[in-house]
């Protein structure tokens, strides 16, 4: 009977044309997107031999299908769950039930044979790949060997087990409720389930819980592979972890107890299971008696088919299909899944994450809105289908389509439902944001922005989305092909911008990103968002009035049939509406079009700016060594207009020839997007020039001899401002002008940075070629209402014009490195010891103000006493928005900082960093080590500025909090560098020629210099550090300080027997493979306990993981009691790799952690602890 | 108020020819449509109920044309499909109340009392609170007269209502069609002939998409007064009966012998008994003739 059954359904799908639909659709899309990644539309790389993702590696096959899986899986109730489904559909069952089927064949039979039919549409996907692997024209750098097992592994471990399991877990669900719906519903509700999953076990949760939980394995992997590097994810075949076995050994459990229970509840029944909170009536009815009829004689009453009377029909249709859509169990599920993966996924941005951030409105609205958006849209396009073709599934449609009522009135009114639907949405997603706000007890509600961003900005995307889900619903006769054909298309949108396609007039409701910021609002971003919008709110009526046309009434024949209805609708009163229509879709199209044209640099693909670069530096790049006059000193005048995104200046540097040849060429580099004119005094002609990366050469009439001066004078305005291009960063509000505006000199496209033991390297200060320290003094104007801010100090501020003047001048000299704000700031100013602190900072951005002043004082005062004095008078942080960036940085006596950092949640503090108090110490800590001592222009430079910042954070951070906080601040550092190591493109390099890496300079940064601190002593370690810091101290010129330099003092100051960890960790890329093995305690007769440890200690270096190196290190014990309580530490000395180590305590030890303080850096620190 | 159908032609992409060229018109009263099954009976309703599109002819009902104007005719259209499905567990009550705002009753008032009307002459007001999807199938049929009725109309087409119904529950269905169609056209389709019978002031016999007869149902019947004739034979000579007479129908007794009735203008022989003509004849004599071409 099996036999049959599956024999029959197999070969039914095999007919099925759908079936062939799915799968090409898969196999094109999977093709595409393949050798699209592998380069095959792009022009051949440059340089092959760069470390590139392999997109055919085991890691990337595994990654993709498991990103496929995901749309897979909405074929398991459109095959699956519909191979019961049509028996029910077609009234199949009453006859079915009766023949002597038994129920396990019948159910067996069922789902094997679907399934088999959806396994074999996956394959479309695998075939794609394996055979996208063969074209030719591919990046070479991007295809690695063909790996059949990375292809067998991912579809024996991950993608159809996942398809089985859900599938079974899909067919259940539509058999018991008799719903092909609720099979959809149940495959949305597992998404949401991994996303809960994810965002409540994942980071700093239970790790363990989420591996195991996770539907689809896929957090199960990554974090199994979590410290691969690059090259392991291009090389490795994906090891199948414990984990991820006990992971779908748990599916598997879950999915045959569905199905056990399955075919208990099952039976060969006319009705199925229905779920309702009343207990049901007994529902048969009372016999009748044949009664005389009376008369027909109905009272007459009005029958209104007028225009208004329409629209109120419209309404009042649109009411009871969203009561059928609301009211319905399924929507609930769908919801209260929704709102708790949102729920979660708030938590995780306000909790776990690096920043953990206040609840504040703008935050909530961020990524958990994204999310929820999406199953909107998704839930949009399920409903779409239920409701269209709703009179068609319960065969009422015949008495529907034979009553007066026109098309239009049905449509619009489904059309209405929907969109009513999104609004009670939307309003659930805006509940929900403010029960996780006062949940985390912020009250600060901004309902305006909630209404704005969710009813003005969100939800005519999700119109749109609803005219076009009813569209193709309409068009498709097949409810499941429809939904498919919109999640793909859906998807595919979403992937034109990486095919290189990003003209707005062809990416489908897809509007520019309207951020939010709290300093400057939404920007500019309005109106192109709008224009946008606008654009495709007109396709979509438009696709409106082609679902009009093709609108199915009555019993249409064929496709053929329906397109001539369609012509048979089309009247006049179409006609001008759809011109219309097409009218205003053109003209919006023209205007974005014309806009798009004024865009300079987002229509410049990245290969034509590569190309574009590199032609210039192989013209230009004969300039390089030409010796330059250095800027002295820099005169400014800027006006800032924050009502029109503009900005105008004037300026003039003094040039001091500082080399001892004679000049006679200069190198000038202006901004990008500015128009500068340049006067110089003693001008001759342009040598050379290139207009698109802004260079000249310049031949000087008089030669500048060693010694000599003179002045280089220049206006520099930002180019014109276009719709989708702010041409300048001046904003309303929160202004944050670099100096990269300004001209510099010299060839600065050098990418490589120098060795330090490069004599020419040691020239010039790390970020600045031409210039060493500067005076500096400005004049800026804004508006009346804000306060412009420039490095120095104010000498006068004045009104005029209805303009605010301000002017700065520096009292010592500063790196040429300069932030400008501009903006409507609150102030709070203290007074340490002398330095006027102050934060000029967004009203109503108070949160963290305290704690900002803490880090400020607490730098000054451990930096003062262990180093020198600070330089200037005063330290002033400025708040800028989150648009200009997340970061916070050091320019002269002020510290530009971002938003983000003003609403960081500082109240995690006893396990996560306590951001603002952290930020405000590190920057400050910057005008030691970064600014009074300035390394040279050479690999390991940020190593004298970050780490040592770093490290120097880590120590004050542990005077304020303790120990235990600046141990999860260490903890934060080592992860940092781990997961930083593991997307390196090239071979790590050492602590002390570390480039731009900031996961060493910052995350091992630290962990080094914390360990020699240990070693060595906070106060020796420190006094080295002094002694190198007063050798450079404001140096106004080369040669400049390195690394290699600093790590020589280092060793002067470090015993011989600790050499080591010099080389370990600044020199070497070292790490130690620490194990405990065995751990027993014993009682002994004294009432102490003695403790044997046998541990195992590995040490190796990274390009050679197998060989150990010889060892003799210093490694720590703790031992812990039973509450977790530090017994002791000790410092064992160990040179062999198994060591038996003995303790005699006093306590009873309940735990050994090996290596607590982080000192050593291990990748696996799991097996470093023990419980006793 | 009459019903004018020329030149109505549908063919369906599997090549079936639906309906032929046909010429028909329809005046007030009931009017049945008989036809076994495929002879294009549906077709023909749904088109005239404005569901599906002929390829060619013209359908003229009280100066409406219903192909170009579906809407103007749908207003006075009562339409009762041959099977139908409700919206699951809604009740009679409400469903009555969608529908008449689908057939344009603005006010609630208004629909409240129409909808009380229907219930009560359909005789379904008791069970008006429970789903229709629980309803047995005359209660169904009941309902699907309820909700052609709301909105008065003055053309009723109902497709095959009575099949499957118990005899009771047909009685009590042709009762409620009977009063309803006193002042209207009914367009009623059955293969059952009864039902004409009982029902019908005019009829059209309907096969291959062609209309064979049309005639009241008592002039079809005076036609072949004295051309029936029966007689009861053995079943083995069922066999050269049907080769030598024009059989119309052979029915069993209770002795498994068969009476049999012949149509013949003159008496065939002896052995035949002159029989009462009724209308099963004239159905099968147009069927055979049908048949003969």
């Amino acid at each position: 009977m099996f036999k049959n059954i599956f024999k029959h359904e197999f070969l039914y799908w095999l007919r099925r044309p759908v079936t062939y639909i799915y799968f090409v659709v898969f196999f094109a899309f999977a093709f595409l997107s393949f050798i699209g990644t592998a380069g095959f539309f792009d022009p051949p790389p440059e340089d092959t031999s760069k470390l590139a993702r392999v997109v055919n590696s085991p890691y990337e096959i595994n990654y993709m299908l498991q990103y496929f899986t995901k749309v897979f899986m909405f074929l398991l109730p459109a095959i699956i769950g519909a191979s019961i489904y049509k028996d029910y559909k077609y009234q199949m069952h009453s006859i079915v039930y009766t023949f002597p089927i038994d129920k396990l064949s019948y159910l067996l039979g069922k789902f094997l044979s679907a399934f088999c039919i959806v396994a074999v549409i996956s394959f479309s996907v695998g075939i794609a790949f394996f055979i996208g692997e063969q074209m030719p024209e591919l990046h070479e750098n991007k295809i690695g060997a063909l790996s059949i097992e990375g292809y067998l592994q991912a579809y024996l471990v991950y993608v159809l087990p996942t398809l089985f399991f859900f599938g079974i877990i899909v067919i259940a669900v539509v058999t018991l409720i008799r719903n092909i719906y609720a099979g959809f519903i149940a495959v949305i509700v597992i998404f949401l389930f991994q996303l809960i999953v994810e965002n409540a076990l994942g980071g700093t949760g239970n790790v363990y819980a989420m591996s195991i939980l996770d539907p689809f394995a896929q957090n199960t992997k990554e974090y199994a592979i979590q410290d691969w590097t690059l090259l392991d994810k291009n090389t490795k075949v994906v090891p199948v972890s414990r984990m991820v076995i006990l992971n779908r050994l748990f599916w598997l459990v879950a999915s045959i107890l569905t199905f056990g229970m399955l075919y208990r509840k099952f039976s060969f029944s006319e009705h199925g299971l229905t779920f309702s909170l009343k207990k049901q009536k007994e529902n048969t009815l009372g016999k009748e008696s044949p009664e005389k009829v009376s008369k027909v004689m109905l009272s007459s009453v009005n029958y209104d088919f007028s225009w208004k009377q329409q629209l109120k029909t419209i309404w009042h249709l649109s009411q009871i299909d969203l009561k059928y859509i609301v009211k319905n169990w399924m929507f609930l599920v769908l919801v209260f899944f929704g709102i708790l993966a949102v729920l979660f996924a708030i938590a995780k941005v306000t909790n776990f994450e690096e920043i953990a951030l206040l609840p504040i409105t703008r935050v909530v609205l961020t990524i958990p809105a994204m999310f929820f958006t999406m199953i909107m849209i998704i839930t949009t396009f399920l409903y779409s289908g239920m409701l269209v073709h709703r009179s068609r599934m319960a065969k009422m449609d015949q008495l529907i389509d034979s009553t007066p009522l026109s098309n239009a009135v049905f449509m619009f009114s489904k059309v209405l439902a929907l969109i009513k639907m999104q609004i009670i949405l939307l309003a659930l997603l805006m509940v929900a944001g403010i029960i996780i706000q006062v949940y985390n007890g912020y009250y600060n509600f901004e309902i305006g922005l909630y209404l704005f961003q969710l009813y003005v900005l969100v939800f005519p995307v999700l119109i749109i989305w609803s005219f076009a889900a009813v569209f193709i619903q309409t068009v498709f006769y097949n409810t499941y092909l429809g939904l498919f054909i919109l999640i793909i298309g859906w998807i595919g949108v979403g992937g034109l911008p990486e095919a290189g396609i990003t003209s707005n007039l062809v990416l489908f409701n897809s509007p520019p990103k309207a951020d939010y910021s709290d300093v400057n609002g939404y920007a500019e971003a309005l109106a192109p968002y709008f224009l946008v919008e606008g654009y495709w709110f007109a396709f979509g009526l438009i696709l409106l009035i082609c679902t009009l046309l093709l609108w199915i009434r009555g019993l249409p024949q064929s496709f053929k049939e329906r397109i001539q209805i369609a012509r048979s609708r089309f009247k006049p009163s179409v006609i001008y509406l759809l011109g219309l229509l097409l009218l205003c879709f053109v003209v919006l199209g023209f205007k974005i079009h014309q806009a798009e044209q004024q865009v300079k640099w987002a229509t410049v693909s990245s290969d034509d700016q590569k190309n574009m670069l590199k032609n210039f530096k192989k013209e230009f790049v004969c300039y390089q060594e030409i010796e330059q006059p250095r800027i002295t000193s820099m005169k400014l005048q800027l006006d800032i207009f924050p009502e029109t995104n503009s900005f105008d200046s004037e300026g003039s540097y003094v040039l001091v020839n500082k080399s001892r040849k004679t000049i006679d060429t200069l190198l000038v580099k202006t901004g990008f997007d500015e128009k500068t004119q340049i006067k110089l005094k003693n001008f001759a002609r342009v040598i050379a020039e290139d207009t698109v990366m802004k260079f000249q050469v310049l031949k000087l009439n008089r030669s500048l001899c060693p010694g000599d001066s003179t002045h280089l004078n220049f206006k520099v305005q930002n180019a014109k401002n276009s719709l989708f291009e702010r041409n300048s960063n001046v904003l309303q509000n929160g202004t944050f002008l670099l100096n990269d505006l300004f001209p510099r000199l010299g060839y600065s496209f050098d990418e490589e940075q120098k060795h330090p033991n490069d004599s020419i390297a040691l020239m010039n200060n790390y970020g600045a070629i031409d210039s060493d320290l500067i005076d500096f003094e400005a004049t800026v104007s804004t508006s009346k209402d804000q306060i412009a801010l420039a490095p120095g100090y104010p000498v006068k501020e004045w009104e005029e014009n209805g303009r605010r003047y301000f002017q700065y001048k520096t009292n010592s000299k500063i790196k040429y490195i300069l932030g400008i704000n501009s903006g409507r700031f609150d102030v709070k100013k203290e007074n340490h010891e002398g330095v006027e602190l102050e934060i000029y900072h967004h009203p109503g951005h108070t949160y963290n103000l305290d704690e900002m002043m803490g880090g400020l004082k607490a730098a000054i005062d451990y930096n003062t006493e262990y180093f020198s004095p600070y330089q200037h008078q005063q330290a002033r942080i400025i708040e800028f928005p989150d648009s200009e960036g997340s970061y916070a940085t050091t320019m002269a006596n002020s510290i530009p900082m971002s938003e983000i950092r003003f609403i960081a949640n500082t109240n995690t503090a006893d396990e996560k960093v306590d951001l603002a108090f952290y930020v405000a110490v590190h920057e400050l800590t910057h005008q030691w080590w970064g600014n009074q001592l300035t390394g040279a222009a050479a690999l390991g430079s940020r190593m004298l500025s970050e780490s040592i910042t770093e490290y120097l954070t880590l120590n004050i951070y542990r005077k304020r909090y303790g120990d235990e906080v600046a141990l999860q601040f260490l903890k934060k550092q080592r992860e940092r560098y781990l997961k930083g190591r593991a997307s390196e493109l090239e071979k790590e390099p050492p602590l002390s020629l570390a480039a731009e890496q900031q996961y060493i300079f910052y995350g091992k940064g630290a962990m080094a210099f914390n360990s020699m601190a240990h070693y060595l002593g906070e106060q020796e370690l420190n006094q080295t550090l002094k002694r190198f810091l007063e050798d450079y101290r404001l140096r106004a010129g080369p040669p400049y300080p390195t690394s290699l330099e600093l790590v020589e003092r280092l060793k002067l100051a470090t015993p011989d027997s600790l050499q080591y960890v010099i080389e370990d960790l600044f020199e070497t890329v070292t790490f130690y493979d620490n194990k405990i093995e065995k751990a027993e305690v014993e009682l002994l007769e004294n009432g102490k306990y003695k403790l044997e440890i046998d541990i195992s200690v590995r040490k190796y270096l990274d390009a050679n993981k197998k060989v150990g190196l010889p060892l003799s290190a210093y490694i720590e014990l703790g031992i812990f009691d039973a509450s977790h309580k530090l017994i002791k530490i000790e410092s064992t000395k160990i040179s062999k790799e198994r060591n038996r180590l003995e303790f005699i305590t006093d306590g009873e030890p309940g735990k050994v952690i090996l290596d607590p303080n982080f000192l050593m850096i291990d990748k696996n620190i799991e097996n470093n602890e023990i419980e006793l | 108020m009459k019903l004018s159908i020329s030149n109505l032609t549908k063919t369906y992409t599997n090549g079936v020819k639906a309906i032929d060229n046909l010429h028909l018109e329809i005046n007030p009263g009931m009017f049945g449509l008989l036809g076994p099954n495929g002879a294009g009976k549906s077709t023909l309703m749904r088109t005239i109920a404005t569901l599906q599109s002929p390829d060619n002819g013209e359908i003229a009902f009280d100066n409406i044309n219903v192909l170009d104007n579906p809407t103007a005719l749908r207003k006075v259209l009562g339409y009762l499909p041959q099977s139908f499905g409700v919206y699951p567990k809604v009740s009679a009550e409400k469903l009555l109340d969608y529908f008449a705002i689908l057939k344009g009753i603005a006010s609630k008032k208004d629909r409240n009392i129409v909808v009380q009307e229907v219930l009560e002459l359909t005789n379904l007001y008791d069970v008006r609170k429970k789903s229709v999807s629980g309803y047995s199938g005359g209660m169904k049929q009941r309902f699907g007269i309820a909700q052609l009725l709301l909105n008065n109309p003055k053309l009723i087409i109902v497709d095959e209502p009575t099949a499957g119904l118990d005899p009771a529950e047909r009685n009590r269905f042709l009762n409620v069609l009977r009063e309803v169609g006193t002042s209207n056209t009914v367009i009623f389709s059955t293969h059952i002939v009864d039902d004409i019978k009982e029902l019908c002031t005019d009829m059209a016999i309907m096969n291959g998409g062609l209309v064979l007869k049309h005639e009241t149902p008592s002039n079809a019947i005076e036609e072949i007064e004295d051309k029936i004739w029966s007689k009861i034979i053995d079943s083995d000579d069922l066999d050269w009966n049907e080769k030598d007479f024009t059989v119309l129908s052979s029915n069993y007794n209770q002795d498994n012998s068969i009476t049999i009735r012949v149509f013949s203008m003159d008496c065939p022989d002896v052995t035949f008994k002159a029989a009462k003509p009724n209308l099963e004849d004239v159905y099968f004599i147009e069927l055979q003739r049908d048949n003969i071409k």
